[in-house]
């Protein structure tokens, strides 16, 4: 028995070899320097918002690994808002956009969270025309856009900006390409327990994450009950990207696990129902390190 | 050339324009067909069963654990999220609208591929649990075992070995006690410490997500199938095969169509071409004709010509006989004329015939009586003195002394007698003879009025007082005869003018430096001004019937302007009218004149 036992688990190991299941970041596309100069120029403009006070960038700090350090961001009244904020590195990747995935494409993300009115609580044509009171924007726009400032051209930019916020040639991408030398052992065994623990199973692709939902807490009959009255448990969420995801605490969609340690920790008894040693928490983490990059560097 | 040659041209113009608009109709409407707009919509439907079929091939790698990221299954870009709206903007039809069946077949397949998103985010979902579940199920139960007596490995076993065949994707009849094997383990739980129980929870918990989840997966795989988008895309393909086969054939028949208007057009250039060449040879037959008419219209014209030559000729032969027939009318006028003195010359000549015979009747018989005598004379001589008385009674008998009075008185009278029929004979033949045109003399024109007086002096002398004012007048190169006639006219007019009173006709005459003037004057009844235009015409005549002919002043105006003179009327009605025949002295072409008397409006 224990030996069909051991076969069954040389399987699922030999399995795992046969394909990583992440993947490198890929380049930034190409993109026209000059729109992305605007989209730099507006993701850090006040006057996207309604009280002229917030840009993309109060919340998305990429000194901050593109998020904002803060379990709820404060909106544009000052209250916390329902979500963490996610990074917008790589967020290109994701395959859809925001926790619950409610819009497609990051112009559309753009769209929504400028109307938002907890949000940056402002309304398109007055943006457009506050913008357009500007001469150096209306100058950009007019050289860029044949319509010059429109809604749908300023979030092109932002979206076109945003796209070049992937960080590719991290030490686990070049570990993936071939540079055996690029991790450490420490890092390698972590991505092992990363693999056999099934964190793989919803963390993989090129963001770690980011391409497909699921349910927060999904071995519920494990958990006990102050987990289950957690926020948010049971409910559908994107299953968030990893990459830089050492920048980016506190975590989960309401920011309620202060540290990595801590959301591993959390994330093996909802997610993988099994508990994980502080040795394998470690490892994991550190693996996570690896997949760090800084937006634009190049393999 | 003619109306309906001429006419041709428009329909000509008009069928052309409409075939080049019908050529240029179909040219566009085969040019609106585009096979390669029809190939590139069958790409894009190829390309929308490629991505199904990518999505499924990712499926089953990822369900059979080959594939372990789901980003093949993660349509992040943009143009995977708007594959669905590529349909939208199909390039070989108008509008989906347009073709029947092609709308609900795109509305299919864009149900069936939100349908498959959908099942492909719960796929994702349940298999990545399901993975893991399935990843530690064996770890789980390696955990478990410890825990559990020896015995309890065949449960173990019975519960793992089918999990693991069935969560990798066996069917459910793989699992037949799976059931009471976890009813086997769970009873064993209950004898456990916490610890090791919970190894068995864990692994429970873990079997039946594997249960459940597996079972979800399979239902989704088996929903991925039937959410197929292969028949609405097939469908649609169907569709435009359809409409690509129709557009196809309808671009044949517009070729067709667009060949035969474009050989009509052709046989029209054609047909223009030839009447081009047939006008242009009818302008050149008309030319020549044109050309040959022209000639034969010299001819004729040249035969016009001599025609209007040999009239021409006629004509001045007619105008010379009606010169002759004038110079004949004239003869006749004074034939006339002479007819009307006749009876006054007659007159005049019986009044010296009858003293003629009278007295040639008495010589008779005074002849008788002296031969008597002289016979008497003759036998006294042979007698002697016997018979002187008896001569001397005889003597007394025969009144010698008074016949040595009466004869030398007869025979003069009778002289005088024949002297003056002498003279009225001569003054008739003087009037009646024609003198020959070229008769040019210089004459003395008293004497030829004085003879024309002569002649009508009896006449005149019974209605008016002839008074004659002869001035001075040289000799005038002339025609006598002619203008003897003149006066005769002018004074029969006089005479004629005079009323029931008697009146008075004077004779003036007078000369200038080259011009001579003879005036008749009367005062007679006058010339009315209505009259007066006409009184040169021929026939016009305000006398009775028989005793004009209308010919007088006519004739006279003739002679006179045959002369190169003229006649000047002076006329009151009612106080008198005076003629002057004003005359040149001397002829400058005397034949030049006759010619333009007989021409003139004489």
């Amino acid at each position: 028995m224990r030996m069909l036992l051991a076969i069954g688990l040389a399987a699922t190991l030999a399995g795992a070899r046969a394909e990583e299941p992440i993947k490198p970041v890929p380049p930034a596309p190409a993109a026209t320097p000059a729109r992305v100069a605007l989209g730099r120029a507006l993701f850090n403009e006040t006057r996207l918002s309604g009280n002229g006070r917030l840009s993309c960038a109060s919340c998305h700090n990429l000194a901050r690994g593109g998020a904002d350090g803060l379990p709820r961001a404060l909106g544009a009244n000052g209250q916390a808002l329902q979500r963490n904020t996610p990074t917008i590195l790589n967020a290109a990747l994701n395959f859809r956009q925001n926790w619950d995935g409610r819009t497609a494409t990051l112009e559309q993300q753009v769209a929504r969270v400028v109307e938002n009115p907890r949000e940056m609580d402002a309304r398109w044509p007055d943006v457009v025309r506050r913008l357009a009171a500007d001469a150096d924007y209306l100058q950009r726009f007019r050289q860029l856009y044949r319509d010059g400032v429109t809604a749908a051209n300023i979030q092109d930019a932002l979206a076109t900006y945003e796209r070049t916020l992937v960080t590719p040639g991290s030490r686990f991408d070049r570990y993936l390409r071939g540079e055996a030398q690029a991790l450490s052992a420490d890092e390698l065994a972590g991505y092992a327990r990363f693999k056999r623990y099934g964190c793989i199973a919803c963390h993989q692709g090129a963001n770690v994450g980011g391409n497909m939902y699921q349910r927060f807490g999904v071995m519920a009959e494990l958990a006990n009950s102050p987990a289950r009255q957690r926020n948010g448990f049971g409910q559908v969420f994107k299953v968030p990207g990893l990459r830089n995801v050492t920048r980016t605490a506190p975590y989960f969609h309401d920011g309620s696990a202060a540290t990595l340690d801590e959301a591993i920790r959390l994330m093996f008894e909802y997610q993988l129902g099994r508990s994980a040693s502080a040795e394998d928490r470690a490892l994991i983490a550190r693996f996570l390190g690896t997949l760090e990059a800084a937006p634009g560097s190049q393999p | 050339m003619n109306s309906p040659q001429r006419a041709l041209p428009l329909p000509l113009l008009l069928s052309a324009l409409a075939l080049s608009a019908a050529l240029l109709f179909f040219y566009v409407r085969s040019s609106d067909y585009q096979p390669s707009s029809h190939f590139a919509d069958v790409a894009t439907l190829r390309q929308l069963k490629q991505v199904d079929a990518d999505w499924e091939a990712a499926m089953l790698k990822a369900r059979i654990g080959s594939l372990r990221n789901y980003d093949l299954l993660s349509p992040t870009d943009a143009d995977m999220a708007g594959l669905p709206h590529k349909l939208e903007t199909l390039a070989s039809v108008p509008s989906a609208a347009a073709v029947p069946g092609l709308a609900p077949a795109i509305l299919d397949y864009r149900q069936a591929f939100r349908r498959k998103l959908q099942l492909i985010e719960e796929f994702k979902t349940h298999h990545a649990v399901l993975r893991n579940s399935l990843a530690f199920l064996p770890r789980a139960a390696y955990d478990m075992a410890e825990a559990l007596p020896a015995a309890a490995d065949t449960a173990i076993q019975h519960v793992l070995v089918p999990t693991l065949v069935y969560g990798e994707g066996g069917t459910e009849d793989d699992l037949p006690d799976v059931a009471s094997a976890v009813g086997t383990l769970h009873a064993l739980r209950s004898r456990l410490g916490a610890r090791d129980g919970q190894r068995v929870d864990v692994f429970i918990a873990h079997v039946r997500t594997v249960m459940r989840e597996a079972y979800k997966v399979n239902l989704l795989m088996q929903g991925f199938d039937a959410a197929s988008t292969a028949p609405p895309l097939d469908r649609i393909e169907a569709i435009l095969n359809t409409e690509q086969w129709q557009a196809a054939r309808q671009a044949q028949r517009h070729r067709q169509l667009l060949l035969l208007f474009a050989a009509a057009l052709a046989g029209l250039l054609l047909y223009a071409a030839g009447r081009l060449a047939r006008s242009h040879s009818t302008i050149r037959r008309v030319n020549g004709q044109l050309r040959q008419a022209n000639d034969q219209l010299e001819g004729r014209v040249a035969a016009r010509t001599a025609e209007l030559e040999s009239a021409n000729r006629q004509l001045q032969a007619e105008f010379a006989e009606r010169c002759a027939l004038e110079s004949r009318v004239v003869q006749s006028e004074k034939l006339a004329s002479i007819g009307q003195l006749a009876a006054g010359v007659a007159h005049e000549i019986n009044n010296p015939l009858g003293f003629l015979s009278s007295n040639i009747g008495m010589l008779e018989q005074y002849q008788d009586q002296l031969f008597t005598l002289l016979s008497a004379y003759e036998a006294a001589q042979q007698q002697a003195p016997a018979s002187t008385a008896g001569l001397a009674a005889l003597r007394e008998e025969c009144q010698l002394d008074f016949l040595r009075q009466d004869i030398p008185a007869l025979l003069a009278q009778s002289r005088d007698g024949m002297r003056r029929v002498q003279k009225i004979v001569r003054s008739l033949k003087d009037f009646s003879r024609a003198a020959p045109a070229s008769d040019w003399i210089w004459a003395d024109l008293h004497q030829g009025l004085d003879s024309t007086l002569q002649i009508i002096a009896g006449e005149l002398r019974k209605v008016a007082d002839v008074r004659r004012e002869y001035g001075h007048l040289p000799l005038v190169q002339c025609l006598p005869d002619e203008l003897n006639q003149v006066f005769l006219n002018l004074l029969v007019n006089a005479g004629h003018a005079i009323g029931s009173q008697r009146g008075q006709i004077t004779i003036r005459t007078g000369a200038g430096e080259s011009e001579a003037w003879i005036e008749v004057c009367d005062n007679g009844c006058g010339i009315a001004p209505e009259v007066l235009p006409r009184i040169f015409d021929p026939f016009y005549t305000t006398k009775a019937i028989g005793k004009g002919t209308g010919l007088g002043l006519s004739l006279s105006h003739g002679i006179v302007r045959s002369h190169g003179g003229r006649i000047e009327v002076r006329t009151a009605p009612g106080q008198g009218t005076a003629f002057r025949v004003v005359l040149p002295l001397r002829q400058a072409a005397s034949l030049h004149r006759e010619a333009e008397a007989c021409l003139g409006p004489a």
